[in-house]
């Protein structure tokens, strides 16, 4: 393991001072919680509250699966399954996925841009409230004399309408998803807001992690698609209590519109739900495998594209309602396609030639790559209207949207916490639980999903409680069911990972993995306001910059164009292989680490210096500091070495 | 803020208005057109107000839009960033209880906006002492 921990000098410029800085009152344990406004302490109270939905959800996922085992099961009423298959999706989908990924964002977006906090941390602590307040009521729902609400996450009218559904339960999953609606859409303002007006010196838009811009995307989306939600939530309350009919038919209301309010959220939120998952998994292939990231822009731009369309796709989730245009929206849908398969390419480009490092956070990227892969060519299968008129509200689709939403961003969740979790505490997860944990949860998820795919093929409904014995459904239930035991036993490990590790992991440094983006140049965990330093912004990976001063800073997409000939030449003889300390020397293969070609991140016009140190004394003096620095060495000879910071 | 930021809200409002066109001469569907229309004059709504900003820099970028600023010149004020505050959780405890009373007694709302309007004077003083 190469680890990077002494640090160049630091710069001779001033550091960025925050002259707005109130203390308040210091305070421990719970009042801390309370009146918490640091990002660092809202995205942790995110991240643990919803870890926390997760498991809940995932014990009620264990009670439908043990129902649906064997035929005919008693397990649990029918009223009951109802209602543990509504709160598990709107859970899972609201309150665990969703809230996680504003976690994330609450804490890394800001370390990543080099900003002191979110935007505007007070609203930030809100929304948490808010979120919280959203969980509380939607679990207590369950306490009820009716029962919580019991039909299905996207609530379809007219089951929705007062005469169907009476009972406080149903009201508490209105309030309760509108309340994570909220937060969720002060959350994106926030992050738009601190994305745009926040960032450090020199850390243009096109400089910015992935992670961010998947960050900055998502927000986009909340902003499109959560006020519709809480509109159409809204008339739904009104149909409910004021003696309202929009989505009631027996009195001229039209239930498609509840329909179409719905997806026109549900589809963006679907994609809420992975685009900040995606970002994750960029930032892990991207530092375990030692290059920067294959193709930034292109990322970036399918990113944006992914966007973009989900926007328009909506109706897909409605194609046998009969009342909508297929065309449109199959093709559309098919659309999508094509930037996922871009950033499919950029990822395996990523790898390609990489000195992969195995370690837990880059098997769960791989594992999501994996069963993201086969959720995507699911989805495109279900984008043609003919296939869909088989396959809806089967167990097919059950299959296609976990094998997205948990082989996709909970593998890529996952990822994340093994990468972050040193950033966040100090300490590291142990790799041998970590493995274990993926190994258990790579197998249990594949066999809880993958037959269902069958079973869907084989005509078995989503949502039903019970089936008949001659079906022929029996066996591959039973095995799904096997599967989703292993599923949660394999969460086990995780958590004594985190408890143990908490308990007794050894402090690790500021960057254990040799990371490459700003967060890593802080110390673990950050202090108040984040950064004592920023290192200068050259490219989209700084802190290699910084650590690693003998590679060229490479702005994307232009090294190619700009290696010398010679110079090209050169790396490839003499940049080909680097002993020294192992891991570091990887990364010559990629054609554009190798050697100096010294044009480095400095704008045109830029008083380029040559900065870089020769290559021979690794970390030699001051970092590149002033404008742009042209000058690491010529040829591939510079990189002798570059243990110089290794230790 | 700079170009970057208005390019992305204008492409937003601009895919949004081109496929709720394309959606409504095809479709003649209100819903659809209606949200992909307000759609994009919402992310228009953010692209004006960013090109504004942007206009009356007279196009200066800001050192965060700059290639070859240095953390150095960052230096001053950022913005303000308060400490802790009781403000934001009293807030959300009113906003959640007459949310609350939405689904049961109305006699939540007695309570929720008691604490709603005592948090809000008590969230601005607080920005206003500053």
């Amino acid at each position: 393991m190469t680890l990077v921990q002494e640090r160049p000098q630091r710069f001779e410029q001033p550091e960025r001072r925050l002259t707005e800085f109130i203390p308040g009152p210091k305070y421990k344990g719970l009042l801390a919680y309370l009146t918490s406004t640091d990002h660092k302490q809202i995205g942790m109270n995110y991240m643990v509250t919803s870890f926390i939905m997760f498991l809940i959800g995932g014990a009620m996922a264990i009670l439908m699966r043990v129902q649906l085992s064997v035929p005919n099961n008693n397990f649990v009423s029918l009223d009951t399954f109802a209602q543990l298959f509504t709160i598990h999706g709107t859970i899972m989908l609201f309150l665990f996925l969703g809230p996680f990924a504003f976690g994330t964002a609450n804490y890394l977006v800001p370390l990543q841009i080099g900003a002191p906090d979110m935007a505007f941390p007070r609203f930030n602590a809100f929304s948490y409230w808010l979120f919280l307040g959203g969980c509380v009521v939607l679990l207590s729902s369950f306490l009820t004399s009716s029962g919580a609400a019991d039909w299905g996450w996207f609530a379809y009218a007219p089951l929705t309408e007062a005469i169907h559904s009476p009972g406080p339960g149903a009201d508490m999953w209105i309030v309760g998803v509108a309340l994570a609606a909220f937060s969720s859409m002060f959350t994106g303002i926030n992050l738009i807001a601190t994305v745009f007006c926040l960032r450090a010196p020199g850390m243009t838009m096109f400089r910015m992690p992935i992670f961010v811009w998947n960050q900055l995307i998502t927000a986009f989306l909340v902003l499109l698609a959560f006020p519709v939600l809480t509109s159409a939530l809204v008339l739904l309350w009104c149909d409910r209590h004021m003696g309202t009919h929009f989505y009631d038919p027996t009195h001229g209301g039209q239930p498609i519109l509840w329909q179409n309010l719905f997806w026109f959220f549900g589809h963006p939120e679907v994609y809420i739900l992975a685009l900040p998952f995606f970002g994750m998994v960029t930032e892990v292939i991207a530092v375990f495998s030692r290059k920067p990231v294959f193709g930034y822009k292109g990322l970036v731009f399918a990113t944006l594209g992914i966007g973009a369309l989900s926007m328009g796709v909506w109706a897909h989730h409605m194609y046998t309602t009969g009342a909508v245009l297929l065309p449109f929206f199959a093709i559309l849908t098919l659309l999508i396609s094509v930037p996922t398969g871009v950033k499919f390419f950029n990822w395996i480009g990523t790898m390609f030639r990489g000195s992969v490092r195995l370690e837990t956070p880059m098997l769960f990227a791989i594992g999501f790559l994996i069963n993201f892969l086969l959720g995507g060519f699911t989805g495109i299968m279900l984008a043609e209207p003919p296939i869909d008129f088989q396959l809806h509200d089967t167990y097919f689709v059950v299959a296609h949207f976990h094998y997205v939403l948990f082989g996709g961003s909970v593998f890529a969740m996952f990822a994340g916490i093994y990468y972050w979790f040193p950033k966040f505490t100090g300490k590291k997860l142990d790799d041998m639980l970590g493995k274990v944990s993926f190994v258990l949860m790579f197998i249990g998820f594949n066999l809880t999903f993958f037959p269902q795919h069958d079973l869907g093929l084989r005509g078995m409904q989503r949502r039903i409680a019970v089936y008949p014995t001659n079906a022929g459904w029996s066996f591959l239930n039973m095995l799904s069911s096997i599967g989703s035991f292993i599923l949660a036993f394999s969460v086990i490990p995780f958590l004594i990972n985190v408890w143990v590790t908490l308990r007794n992991g050894k402090k690790v440094g500021p960057n254990p993995w040799d990371g490459m983006t700003l967060e890593w140049a802080t110390s673990s965990p950050p202090p108040e306001h984040n950064f004592e330093f920023i290192p200068p912004i050259r490219s989209e990976r700084p802190v290699w910059d910084l650590n690693h001063p003998d590679y060229p800073t490479l702005p994307h997409g232009k090294h190619a164009k700009e290696l010398e000939l010679e110079q090209a030449r050169a790396l490839a003889g003499v940049g080909a292989r680097d002993s020294t300390a192992g891991s570091n020397g990887g990364n010559e293969g990629n054609g554009y680490a190798a050697g100096g070609d010294g044009h480095g991140g400095a704008p045109p016009g830029g008083d380029g210096h040559g900065g870089a140190p020769p290559g021979g004394d690794g970390h030699g003096g001051a970092p590149p500091g002033g404008g742009g620095h042209g000058g690491a060495p010529p040829g591939g000879g510079g990189h002798g070495g570059n243990g110089g910071q290794e230790v | 803020m700079g170009k970057r930021e208005w390019h992305l809200s204008l492409g937003a409002a601009l895919f949004l208005a081109a496929i709720g066109i394309v959606y409504w001469v095809w479709s003649g569907e209100w819903s659809g057109t209606i949200m992909l229309g307000f759609g994009a004059l919402a992310y228009g709504l953010l692209f004006f107000f960013i090109l504004l900003q942007w206009l009356r820099r007279h196009r200066a970028p800001r050192l965060e839009d700059r290639l070859d600023a240095d953390p150095g010149e960052g230096e001053g004020e950022i913005g303000y960033f308060p400490g802790n505050s009781l403000w934001p959780a009293a807030l959300g405890v009113g906003a959640i209880s007459t949310a609350v009373g939405l689904a049961f007694g109305k006699w939540f709302w007695a309570i929720g906006l008691i604490l709603l309007f005592g948090a809000l004077i008590g969230f601005a003083h607080e920005a206003e002492s500053h």
